[in-house]
């Protein structure tokens, strides 16, 4: 660390790190032009915001036990609800964030209904960027005077060009002494490996104390800013102050700037669930002054890198620390929150904004989602392919689609209506959410337009940056529906659903009306055919769909064949999403099939891509039915491997997420036993988690044996290759059924290999006299 | 049979056909001569007041014949709870439609406000029951309103702060709170929280009932056995002024009147099957049940309706 500054100092450089510390002062963390690290105190006390009847909110501060925890008290004047045309007169308390809980739980005990309160959950170091006006990585400059900052900021969260610190990074890694199968809390420390760049240092010399100590001095010579991990969160971190506690070096296990030593007790993590499916997350392990990301616990790193990361960290207002492990849902909330702040919005505690009363015939035709042409099964020569762009994002903010200009109450003739729901509205104002959109459209746009004129590196650079925004862009949909979301209201969910259904239909009338025919259509994605049509008409479609819809629109490309798949239960009934294809300029585009599924194994995705090798090699629907046996000869020769026991362990795992505890699952699903397995082993294990295994015994009679725990393996487990075949056979059979019965399959798999005749006869796909293009 | 059955001081099982079982306390009298002087199958015996009297005020009468020939529908002014199984909100939908008949077809000629708390609501069960009952189903759709709430702070937004501007708007005599319970079982909200803001809107129903006079009835299906299911249970079966208990058997629901206010029915079960070929029960008139009748404590009679 290269030292406090306080007392008229000055630095200019990148806002880096930020967190409370002590009752009222907020820590900031500078990495300096001239590459110091720079660490400057602010006083601070964040602010709440309480709303009700004017008497009842000059008892409240007139309350001892309130008067207790404040700061400092005024009245000032706020939009209470998002829909608010006027401000109203609320109470304002500033007080230590240490003092924010016991604060709230004393108000609520006198009336949650008395008094609603607001800004309270704000994380504090956000709270510090928004009163400010600043954001994580702003160059700007700092000035100290006494026991207060403050900032001339000199960059823009519109920036699309702007510089990054030159950061060091280092990346942790132990090896641990195992007593069994898996590594253990109580396992001593046996290696640690910290690598900076193209140097690695090994501690194994000494004993646990002496390398845990070496550890916290490297990590002080070095002085990342940035210390990578793999299960940081999880396991590393708690595992090492453990192993200091042990060791009674606790105290001296420094690993970040501060003085303070590292503290990581096991803890549990969390279980959400989310669009059907429960995720886990593990509990954050955070430094100061210096950021800790772990690899495993972040879905905006292993995505995007770094570069994403500073960008929706910048873009968004949130610390790095934060960004790295929050939901993408959290990360684009930040931005909301900003803007609501800057706007005088207050930001309610609980969101209790219902769904406005309508009634049930107008419910059965909102509720809809997205508009779907059903596809046509089958194999299709000159397809195209036209996708909107950012559709949803799109139409909200073009429309002014938020929880408060829907159905707003002060412009019930305005002429911008919901389609088929006559919803108003508002066109006085603009909306948070569109207000939050814009930036992140125009800042998308903008990086995929200079994608195209960069040199490698750089159009990698905005890639991920691009990259980033697009998770983000995807969260403001479905936050609008989230019934947790403080800017959400159902009836924006649905505005927005209305608006898609009537663009694709749109587009799907004008490529009609110029003589294409519709194979499939899916919310914002339609493929379409015509004969004899080159790339220029597809672009001219799209102009002339652009310019009908005022939404972009663009052209993927035209496949040379693409097949849409059936239902594995049902071979007559299309499904969504399930095809695959070749372009003219060779690209394979998959959806839906095994290869895309993150619960195939290796061996079954790598079969299924080389199935589809020979047939992207076809030029056409009948070379396609020529090559058909050479994929077939692919299939044959994976199960010959897999017949033969020919397949590395590591290509036969399989990953499961857990939906919930394995104790409360009724059937043994070989997650759920794989599961059981590593808890006997000594593994927490928590709903949400991904559970790999390898199946051994399939009808085996007792599930234990059925599949093993990865993480348990030797290296030398059997595996069950029947239960491996069937795998084989069911993922051909998903891309091949519209050529070949399932018989033909299995008897390519589960046959004698070789013994397939060429050509095969090929078993038609019965269809339905339904089956035609739009 | 040993001994002579009273009413309210019954020892011993009697079987018998012909009616259902009256009110007991009020009669006092022996059994059988109560009987003696009862009436037909499907008509409550002319001592038997009390659903008469239900019936002086606004009631929607439900279509089942028993339970319409003790209580006389359910009246306005009434928190009226349905609990049990999902029945309970079946029920609710077609009282909904029902709700909208003219008065003088046990409706309320009403519209209706449904505050869906459980994701519960059902169109294809409405328009079923519209049909059934011979009403165009179109019509029935545009004269339910609907808000859902998915969490619990915007089911006490809805009802706190809605709710009442809505029934003055529409002029509604008929509110349903579906699940009423279920979004205060979220672990989201703390257990103390939940019995607190639990217990507040459970008294602004029932008040808000007796304020409006309007029928408003909730329904509850999910009962875990924990602390706090308890607790909710607790205070929401304790502020019913109507407490029904809906239980499915096989192709029956049992149907026990549990409380009201104006009749003193001990504790009464309806037995209503339900042909396989007919879903919505809505059609079924009520003829052929079993009727059961206990008092606390008390075996139990059989009887036919």
């Amino acid at each position: 660390m290269d030292g406090v500054w306080n007392g008229g100092q000055t630095a200019s450089g990148w806002l880096f790190d930020l967190y409370p510390s002590k009752g009222d002062e907020m820590t900031v963390w500078i990495i300096s032009e001239d590459g110091r690290r720079v660490k400057f105190v602010d006083r601070y006390h964040p602010s709440i915001y309480i709303s009700g009847g004017e008497q009842d909110l000059q008892d409240l501060v007139e309350r001892v036990e309130i008067r207790q925890l404040t700061e400092r008290y005024r009245f000032t004047e706020k939009y209470v609800n998002l829909a608010d045309k006027d401000r109203s007169k609320v109470l304002e308390i500033e007080c230590s964030h240490r003092s924010i809980r016991k604060l709230i739980s004393r108000i609520v005990k006198l009336g949650h209904r008395r008094y609603r309160l607001n800004n309270v959950d704000v994380p504090v170091e956000q709270s510090y960027l928004f009163r400010n006006d600043i954001f994580p990585f702003a160059f700007l400059r700092v000035l100290s005077r006494g026991s207060e900052l403050s900032y001339q900021l000199q960059d823009s969260v519109e920036s699309e060009d702007y510089a990054v610190p030159p950061f060091r990074t280092s990346f942790l890694r132990v090896e641990v002494r195992r007593s069994g199968p898996l590594a253990g809390f109580d396992d001593p420390l046996q290696t640690v490996i910290l690598q900076r760049g193209g140097e690695r240092e090994v501690i194994d010399k000494g004993s646990e104390a002496d390398k845990l100590i070496e550890l916290a001095n490297l990590i002080r010579r070095d002085d990342p800013d940035i210390l990578l991990t793999e299960d940081g969160d999880s396991f590393l971190m708690p595992y090492l102050w453990r192993r200091a506690v042990v060791n009674e070096v606790a105290d001296r296990l420094i690993l970040g700037r501060e003085d303070l030593s590292l503290k990581a007790d096991q803890g549990v993590g969390s279980s959400y669930f989310s669009y059907g499916r429960v995720y886990y997350r593990a509990p954050c392990r955070r430094l100061y002054g210096r950021v800790h990301i772990d690899v495993g616990n972040s879905f905006m790193y292993p995505a995007c890198k770094m570069d994403g990361l500073i960008e929706v960290s910048r873009t968004c207002r949130i610390p790095l620390h934060r960004a790295t492990r929050a939901t993408i849902g959290t990360i684009m909330m930040s931005l909301q929150l900003y803007y609501a702040t800057k706007s005088g919005f207050l930001i309610p505690w609980r969101k209790g904004e219902p769904e406005s009363l309508k009634t049930a015939s107008d419910l059965m035709l909102a509720d809809r989602g997205g508009f779907v042409f059903e596809p046509v099964v089958g194999i299709h020569e000159n397809t195209g392919e036209l996708d909107f762009s950012s559709l949803y994002p799109t139409l909200m903010m073009q429309k002014n689609i938020s929880a408060e200009t829907v159905s707003c109450q002060c412009c019930p003739d305005s002429p911008n209506r919901v389609p088929e729901l006559n919803y108003n509205i508002c066109q006085r104002r603009l909306g948070m959410v569109p207000s939050v959109l814009k930036l992140i459209l125009t800042k998308r746009s903008s990086y995929k337009h200079m994608m195209a004129e960069a040199d490698p590196e750089w159009r990698e650079r905005y890639d991920r940056r691009q990259s980033a925004l697009k998770w983000v862009l995807v969260t403001c949909f479905g936050y609008l529906g989230y019934r947790n979301a403080r800017f959400g209201k159902i009836d924006a969910h649905i505005a927005v659903c209305a608006f898609a259904r009537e663009a694709l239909m749109k587009a799907a009338q004008i490529a009609r009306s110029n003589g294409f025919s519709v194979l499939h259509g899916i919310v914002d994605s339609m493929w379409l055919m015509k004969d004899a049509t080159s790339a220029e008409d597809y672009l001219a479609l799209c102009r002339e769909i652009r310019s009908q819809t005022e939404l972009p629109i663009s052209f993927e490309g035209i496949y040379r064949w693409i097949v849409f798949l059936p239902s594995k239960v049902h071979p007559n009934a299309p499904v969504l999403n399930r095809y695959y294809g070749v372009f003219r300029d060779g690209r394979v585009k998959a959806r839906g099939i095994d290869l895309r599924r993150g619960d195939t194994c290796n061996i079954i995705r790598e079969a299924q891509e080389r199935m589809i090798e020979p047939l992207a090699a076809a030029e056409d629907a009948a070379a396609f039915r020529e090559n058909l046996p050479r994929a077939l000869e692919v299939l044959s020769r994976y199960a010959d491997k897999i017949a033969r026991g020919d397949v590395r362990e590591t290509d036969l795992i399989i990953a499961k997420r857990l939906s919930k505890s394995p104790h409360d699952y009724l059937s043994r699903t070989y997650q759920a036993v794989a599961a059981r397995q590593l808890i006997r082993a000594g593994a927490v294990i928590s709903p949400g988690q991904t559970i790999h295994f390898l199946i051994t015994d399939a009808g085996n009679r007792d599930p234990a044996r059925r599949v093993r725990a990865a993480r348990l393996l030797q290296g030398d487990t059997a595996y069950d290759r029947k239960k491996y075949l069937e795998l084989l056979a069911r993922s051909a059979f998903n891309i091949l059924s519209p050529f070949y019965s399932l018989a033909t399959i299995h008897r390519c798999v589960f046959g004698n290999p070789g013994s397939i005749q060429v050509p095969l006869q090929i078993d038609p796909l019965p269809f339905s006299s339904q089956s035609r293009p739009y | 049979m040993a001994g002579t059955p009273f009413l309210g001081g019954l020892s011993d099982q009697v079987r018998f056909e012909g009616l259902f079982i009256p009110a007991s306390r009020m009669l006092g009298e022996p059994l059988e001569r109560y009987l003696s002087r009862s009436i037909l199958k499907d008509e409550p015996p002319r001592s038997f007041k009390p659903a008469e009297k239900a019936c002086r005020r606004s009631a929607l009468t439900s279509g089942l014949c028993g339970v319409d020939s003790i209580l006389g529908g359910f009246a306005c002014g009434d928190f009226t709870v349905l609990y049990g199984s999902h029945h309970a909100v079946q029920l609710s939908l077609i009282l909904s439609v029902r709700a909208q008949l003219p008065l003088e077809e046990g409706g309320l000629d009403s519209a209706v406000i449904y505050v869906d708390g459980g994701n519960s609501f059902n169109p294809y069960t409405a328009t079923s029951a519209a049909i059934a009952l011979k009403i165009d189903p179109r019509s029935v759709l545009r004269r339910l309103l609907i808000s859902r709430a998915f969490t619990a702070h915007q089911l006490e937004s809805l009802i706190f702060e809605r709710l009442e501007e809505a029934v003055e708007r529409w002029r509604s005599k008929f509110v349903v709170v579906s699940d009423v319970m279920r979004l205060y079982l979220d672990s989201d909200v703390s257990c103390r929280e939940a019995g607190e803001a639990f217990n507040g809107l459970t008294r602004h129903l029932s008040r808000l009932a007796s304020g409006k006079q309007i029928v408003l009835l909730a329904t509850a299906t999910s009962f875990p056995n924990s602390k706090r299911g308890h607790i909710l249970s607790q205070y929401l079966l304790s502020r019913a002024s109507t407490l029904l208990r809906l239980e499915g058997e096989g192709d029956a629901v049992r149907i026990t009147i549990e409380r009201h206010p104006r009749v003193d029915c001990g504790c009464l079960t309806f037995t209503q099957s339900i042909p396989p070929a007919e879903p919505v029960w809505a059609k079924f008139s009520g003829r052929g049940g079993v009727a059961q009748y206990s008092t606390a404590g008390h075996r139990s009679f059989e009887g036919r309706l």
